[in-house]
């Protein structure tokens, strides 16, 4: 992977970015999500109209993810999802939350054998 | 799909640890990470054949085959790591208020990051691919189809704290900290996840600042989601409840505990100085709580109600506010009525159940006030509940009407401090003051009873607060396989930062031994029906409890007054000091189990030459004679009622009945601590005239054994001995001997009454067949337990209350009652 990302305001740009590329919708059932990075938070709300991103934390997000930036780059952006040395990925709250951000990001169809063109 | 929310130890910056385990499926051995979604890294290589392989969290051969997780991936794929020194990371609390805001230097840099990124090839391919989409739909299914699995599909987590005794750093603390809470903007409580549940284990204030806070927020909690939120009662809550029985007399000056309260006050008065100028509100407050344990209660309320109030406030400000709060409306009244003596069955499952005090077998055996046994343990823990809520809606009617509070809550939810035998007394059947957590030099396991009670309604798990711990929740497991896990961290002078868990039939507990910056993060999983050694005991007397973040095994032994001996040995080093499951030595008392109880009353009946009949045979002896159980017990030496009135009560009733009366001695016959005579053994020195033996011409007397414990200190030789059922409370045997002579025609009859007695009267209630008479000395009311059960509003019909004096008419008045009631 060519592209470090390393920083949080780098994760939730690249997440914004990709789901503006998506020719999906989040639809209507999208909740927001809280991400903790080391020293920041920063929370992903789907029902804002301006930026969907925004540091600072939504206590009423439900799911909450704490992850490392580069952990969320790998996801984002690598085939393989693994876990470096001493990383650490917590969720607290509904994991459910996450399939409007699935669906709206290809993932639909991860397990049929070719990826959508 | 939904799954319990997840959380983790909560880890510092410093802390270097071993890579743990990536699980998202429980254990086959519960003795290595935390079941949840907190993957952290292994010495795994990606394995991409078999993707979802993991580790054993670094202890070797004792691995279990798990079949979920995500990879670890080195910087060099091809070699394994085997050791690293990466930084874990440290968990933020969300930030707040001000750093909400995403500033404009920020948002721009945000921005042109996204208009960078749309251009990335990188980016573009990824987008095609859909490979975010892939791995997040990975990353949901190994949380919800595998954890979901993992835990039975059971809906939320369900989160244990208690004994926060008002200290700012404390068990709920870390609930917010960890994210499971979070707070709105007006400042309520929450959960973050919709599923997850939460139960407050007792005794929520007085040893810190923070009662008061703590009760608004767990009421705010309760308020959010009614269902799932629930609060045990612990001894330091409900004991409170007392304050407005005590206070009329403190005011007054009157009364034994206005003499009390002035010689503690002119204590501490500068000579001369007169009590009455000094009798104000804070000093009875603080008087009261002094002599109830909680010497800077008050203080603590002061400064928690300045700092809700945003002003200062003295004592006596504080003193009254502390009163009010204790009445319906009040804060400390409100959540007090939010609780009851058990966790509600609905949230602690088919596993587990959850006590302040915890089970015993003198608990288990009854509910108090009922008139019959329960069938299992189920009806236990859900009769308590019942009972609970009953006991404290009639509080409040006591309370709101200006009565005194009745004794069963108050005689339940706390002990007694009985000075002239120098001991601490409380109920056995109480739930909530158990004294026997703690006994010879340990923590104490189930007592067989109990864990068979357990086993047969399938439950493996009881939590308990009340005895103080370290600052980790500590684990014994019975030889049965039953889980006892001590939850009260209040006694830890770092405070306590620990979370308990129950997700399923899974137990996770995760604290830390130590302070926040240094200490150490020590957790274990239990789950029912696998071997570990957890919970176990060494052979040098160490309770296994728990894993270190390195793998090792934290040990603990109890020392002395709850300080523990503390030690990590590494699983190799475990394996030679033997963890067997076992239970900690008897007290020389407690040595007498039921069949020595059964052998030592078979023992004295020989030697009294008295059969052990059940109440069916009792017919056989009772021929025609009218029964009568006669009750009475140790309020007589602080009652007005003089021994020429009991005298003369008992002459009356020889008189009334002569040889047609057979009285039922409800088993509290016994000489009493200070060698005075009990009413009940005045009445029978009478009806069984010294000298006299039982003949056939004699009243025959019957004694509802009790227990063995007071076998020797029966006074009054009985013709015939019934045991009840095994059962060794006091009041069972007057319960079961009143229900008996109503049955026959008979009536019972309660002279004063000590609390053994109190709940034999309380279910007479229920007996409605029986009439009761409640005895008074002349002009007086009524003594003892039978004075309060008299001051309830309604009597039932079938209660009287009787004169001494008067006692000559009881016989008739008893064919009277019952003549055309009994079949």
């Amino acid at each position: 992977m060519s592209l470090e990302i390393q920083r949080p305001v780098e994760a939730m740009a690249l997440l914004e970015a990709l789901l503006r590329q998506s020719s999906e919708d989040l639809g209507s059932e999208a909740r927001p999500i809280e991400f903790h990075f080391e020293d920041e938070v920063w929370n992903f709300d789907p029902g804002r109209t301006e930026s969907r991103c925004q540091r600072g934390a939504n206590p009423e997000a439900p799911l909450a993810l704490h992850c490392k930036p580069s952990f969320m780059g790998r996801l984002l952006l690598q085939p393989e999802l693994y876990l470096a040395p001493g990383e650490e990925l917590k969720l607290i709250g509904d994991p459910s939350v996450l399939a409007p951000l699935v669906r709206a990001l290809g993932g639909e169809d991860a397990h049929s054998p070719s990826p959508r063109s | 799909m939904k799954v319990p929310p997840q959380s983790l130890p909560f880890l510092n910056k410093s802390e270097r640890i071993k890579p743990s385990v990536i699980r998202t499926q429980v254990p086959s051995e519960p003795f290595t990470a935390t079941d949840s979604s907190v993957l952290t890294s292994s010495p795994v290589a990606k394995n991409d054949s078999a993707p979802l392989a993991l580790d054993s969290g670094g202890r070797g051969t004792q691995a279990p085959e798990l079949s979920a997780s995500l990879p670890v991936k080195t910087p060099e794929p091809s070699e394994p790591a085997t050791s690293y020194s990466a930084q874990p990371i440290f968990l933020e609390t969300p930030t707040s208020g001000s750093e909400t805001e995403t500033s404009p230097r920020v948002n721009f840099e945000l921005q042109g990051l996204i208009g960078s990124f749309l251009e990335n090839p990188e980016v573009k391919d990824s987008s095609r691919q859909g490979t975010a989409g892939r791995n997040l739909g990975k990353l949901m299914d190994i949380l919800s189809n595998q954890l979901g699995e993992a835990t039975g599909n059971q809906s939320g987590n369900v989160y244990l704290s208690g004994d926060t005794e008002g200290r700012e750093l404390n068990d709920f603390n870390t609930l917010k900290e960890q994210g499971v809470l979070v707070k709105d903007s007006d400042g309520n409580l929450s959960f973050r996840d919709q599923n997850a549940s939460f139960v407050f284990m007792g005794d929520l204030m007085d040893r810190g600042p923070a009662g008061l806070s703590l009760a608004d927020e767990m009421l705010s909690l309760k308020k959010s989601a009614p269902e799932r939120v629930a609060f045990i009662w612990g001894n330091r809550d409900l004991g409170k409840l007392a304050i407005h029985n005590d206070l009329p007399d403190l005011r007054a000056l009157r009364g034994a505990a206005g003499e009390r309260y002035s010689d503690w006050l002119k204590g501490k008065l500068p000579e001369g100085q007169s009590v009455e100028d000094h009798n104000t509100d804070g000093n009875q407050v603080q008087y009261w709580l002094e002599s109830h344990s909680a010497p800077k209660a008050l203080e603590f309320h002061r400064q928690g109600l300045e700092q809700k109030l945003g002003r200062s406030v003295d004592s006596n400000e504080a003193a009254r506010h502390y009163v009010e709060a204790w009445l319906p409306g009040g804060t400390f009244f409100e959540f007090t009525k939010q609780g009851s003596f058990a966790a509600p069955p609905e949230l602690m499952g088919d596993t587990h159940m959850a006590f302040h005090g915890g089970a015993a077998r003198e608990n288990i055996s009854a509910i108090p006030g009922e008139a019959t046994l329960p069938k299992d343990l189920d009806a236990v823990v859900s009769g308590q509940y019942d009972l609970g809520k009953r006991l404290i809606a009639e509080a409040e009617e006591d309370l709101k009407a200006g009565r005194p509070v009745k004794s069963m809550l108050l005689s339940l939810g706390d002990s007694n401090w009985m000075a002239s035998v120098g001991i601490n007394a409380a109920r056995a059947e109480s739930f909530i003051y158990s004294q026997r957590n703690v006994e010879d030099g340990n923590y104490r396991g189930h007592e067989p009873e109990v864990a068979r009670a357990m086993q047969q309604v399938g439950k493996s798990v009881e939590f308990v607060g009340h005895t103080p711990i370290g600052s980790i929740p500590e684990i014994r497991v019975s030889p049965e396989g039953t889980a006892k896990i001590y939850t009260d961290s209040s006694m830890s002078s770092d405070g306590s930062q620990a979370m308990m868990v129950r997700k399923g039939d899974l137990t996770i507990s995760v604290g830390r031994v130590g302070t926040k910056d240094e200490g150490q993060v020590v957790f274990f999983a239990h789950k029912p029906g696998v071997d570990s050694p957890l919970g176990k005991i060494t052979s040098d007397g160490y309770a296994v409890t728990g894993l270190t973040l390195d793998g090792n095994y934290f040990l603990s032994k109890y020392a002395e007054r709850h300080k523990l001996s503390q030690k990590t040995v590494t699983a190799e080093e475990l394996k030679t000091l033997q963890p067997k499951p076992q239970r900690p030595e008897e007290s020389t008392a407690r040595l007498k189990t039921h069949q020595q109880v059964s052998a030592a009353i078979e023992n004295k009946m020989s030697e009294w030459n008295s059969p052990i009949l059940d109440f069916e045979s009792l017919d056989q002896i009772r021929g025609s004679r009218t029964p009568l159980l006669v009750s009475a017990a140790s309020s007589y030496g602080r009652h007005p009622a003089t021994q020429d009135q009991l005298l003369a009560m008992s002459q009356s009733l020889q008189k009334t009945f002569g040889a047609d009366l057979m009285v039922i001695d409800g088993g509290t016959s016994v000489k009493s601590n200070e060698g005075e005579k009990s009413p009940e053994m005045i009445v029978q020195d009478v009806l069984f005239p010294k000298g006299q033996e039982y003949g056939s011409d004699s009243p025959r007397r019957v004694a509802a054994m009790p227990s063995v414990a007071n076998l020797d200190d029966v006074t009054h030789r009985p013709d015939a001995v019934v045991v009840c059922g095994g059962a060794s409370e006091w009041h069972l045997p007057a319960i079961e001997s009143s229900r008996y002579a109503g049955s026959r025609g008979g009536a019972s009859v309660f002279i004063g009454g000590g609390g053994a007695i109190a709940k034999a009267i309380e279910a007479a209630r229920s007996l409605t067949e029986t009439p009761v008479f409640l005895v008074a000395g002349r002009g007086e009311e009524p003594m003892g337990a039978s004075d309060k059960v008299s001051r309830e509003s309604g009597l039932p019909a079938h209660f009287h209350v009787i004169h001494a004096d008067e006692l000559h008419e009881l016989g008739p008045r008893i064919q009277a009652v019952t003549k055309s009631d009994v079949p």
